[in-house]
């Protein structure tokens, strides 16, 4: 319970952090503002969303949210695992990048580049 | 409600609904016909909710039960509902292809090569015909369509309140945002009334799409979230406490967007819903009431078939 526990608040921590990302991060980051750009279909330019910015408040719809969700599994070859399949998860782009670590994308600024490209 | 039927197994409830030819099995699980009582309640129903939702504004809509297939491409509804969708398969070959039909039919083979793929499916819900009409400008303050029609969802189940083919009564409000949320809660609030008014113990519960696979639980738990789906739940015999007698749906501009409608002022149009399953009501009414109309109570023999009781 308590290693669940410490888990659950270093994925808070790494889901909130975002306001000044370590260089991989920032790389991983920027991964996901172009998949954002390019499916989110947000109200506003995707390329200027900050790191804890609400997605949700920016436009970002359920059919958006799978369009990301989607590319984001084809761009690094992962699957995001069953228990973050949900609203949370793509609530802003810290919380997509810990889950996308979560899900097995590796913590350096390589995998940005991806495997499904 | 009384014991007798408060004790009973879902089958048993089922064995009343067909032993009194209520309801009348076809052969395919969850596609029903309806005798003489049923039809006689879902007529009181779809009248009571004809009085009450068509007002001055409401313009009327009948779609058939088949619609062009584009609305599932350009709804997304494929995308969310596959498992539940339906699309017409046509017959259009020559001479041979008939004979190869026929000579399939008589050996028990497959001959669904036979048929191809046509522009039409089943309808996947009773608004969704009315979107495409709707292309371009609306008025201001939006527009209000009282649509009726018969859905298909492909989930068999041998439990009546679970069909495949069943008649939604919907009211559709289509114009401004602000107008779209209005019309949700003004609808959720008429939709307790008119049901509780009619004596069934039903309760608004919060609610999501049986949307498919991965991807649909993403739907699902952001549906949820937003509070875009708020169904009315009421018993309609032993299988459940309770099911969705009907739902208040919002779209925000998922169907403008789709089919090109937009406000007054230019911006993409909201829509929102409220669906009542027709089916559903009457049997909510059966399983309180009985099979035996004309032992309900006055009051509720009055809403459904004014003037019956005098």
């Amino acid at each position: 319970m308590a290693a669940r526990h410490s888990a659950n608040v270093r994925l808070v921590e790494d889901r909130t952090r975002g306001v000044t990302p370590l260089p991989g991060e920032e790389a991983l980051d920027g991964t996901i503002r172009q998949v954002l750009v390019d499916h989110g279909k947000l109200l506003t330019d995707a390329g200027g969303v900050s790191a804890t910015d609400d997605l949700y408040v920016l436009g970002l719809t359920s059919h958006g949210c799978v369009n990301v969700m989607l590319a984001l599994e084809e761009h690094f070859d992962v699957e995001f695992l069953d228990h973050l399949l949900k609203a949370e998860t793509f609530a802003s782009i810290a919380a997509i990048r810990g889950a996308l670590y979560e899900s097995g994308v590796p913590r350096d600024g390589a995998a940005a580049s991806g495997a499904g490209t | 409600m009384p014991s007798s039927r408060g004790a009973m197994a879902a089958t048993e409830w089922v064995d009343v609904l067909v032993g009194s030819g209520t309801l009348i099995p076809t052969g395919v699980a969850g596609v029903w016909a309806h005798g003489e009582v049923f039809a006689r309640v879902l007529r009181g129903v779809e009248d009571l909710l004809a009085s009450v939702l068509r007002t001055s504004e409401v313009e009327v809509r009948r779609f058939p039960p088949v619609q062009e297939v584009t609305v599932l491409h350009r709804s997304g509804y494929l995308r969310s509902f596959p498992h539940l969708t339906g699309v017409v398969s046509t017959f259009s070959g020559d001479e041979r292809a008939h004979r190869d039909l026929l000579d399939a039919l008589e050996r028990g083979a497959d001959y669904d090569g036979a048929f191809r793929l046509s522009p039409m499916a089943l309808c996947s819900s009773a608004c969704h015909p009315l979107y495409p009409t709707l292309r371009g400008r609306l008025p201001k303050g939006g527009r209000w369509f009282d649509v009726r029609g018969q859905v298909f969802r492909n989930e068999p189940s041998d439990d009546p309140a679970r069909m495949v083919a069943f008649h939604q009564y919907e009211l559709v409000y289509v114009g401004e945002p602000e107008g779209a949320d209005r019309h949700a809660e003004m609808q959720l609030a008429l939709a307790l009334e008119l049901l509780g008014g009619l004596g069934l113990s039903v309760s608004a519960l919060p609610a999501t799409d049986p949307f498919f696979g991965r991807t649909g639980r993403v739907l699902a738990s952001v549906q949820l979230d937003a509070g875009a789906k708020v169904e009315v739940h009421g018993p309609t015999g032993p299988s459940s406490p309770t099911t969705a007698l009907a739902s208040v749906n919002r779209h925000r501009d998922h169907f403008a967007t789709a089919f090109s409608i937009v406000t007054a002022a230019g911006a993409p149009a909201h829509s929102a819903c409220i669906g009542f399953g027709v089916e559903r009501i009457g049997l909510a009414l059966l399983w309180r009431y009985g099979i035996d109309c004309s032992e309900w109570p006055a009051s509720v023999q009055e809403r459904l078939w004014p003037g019956v009781t005098r």
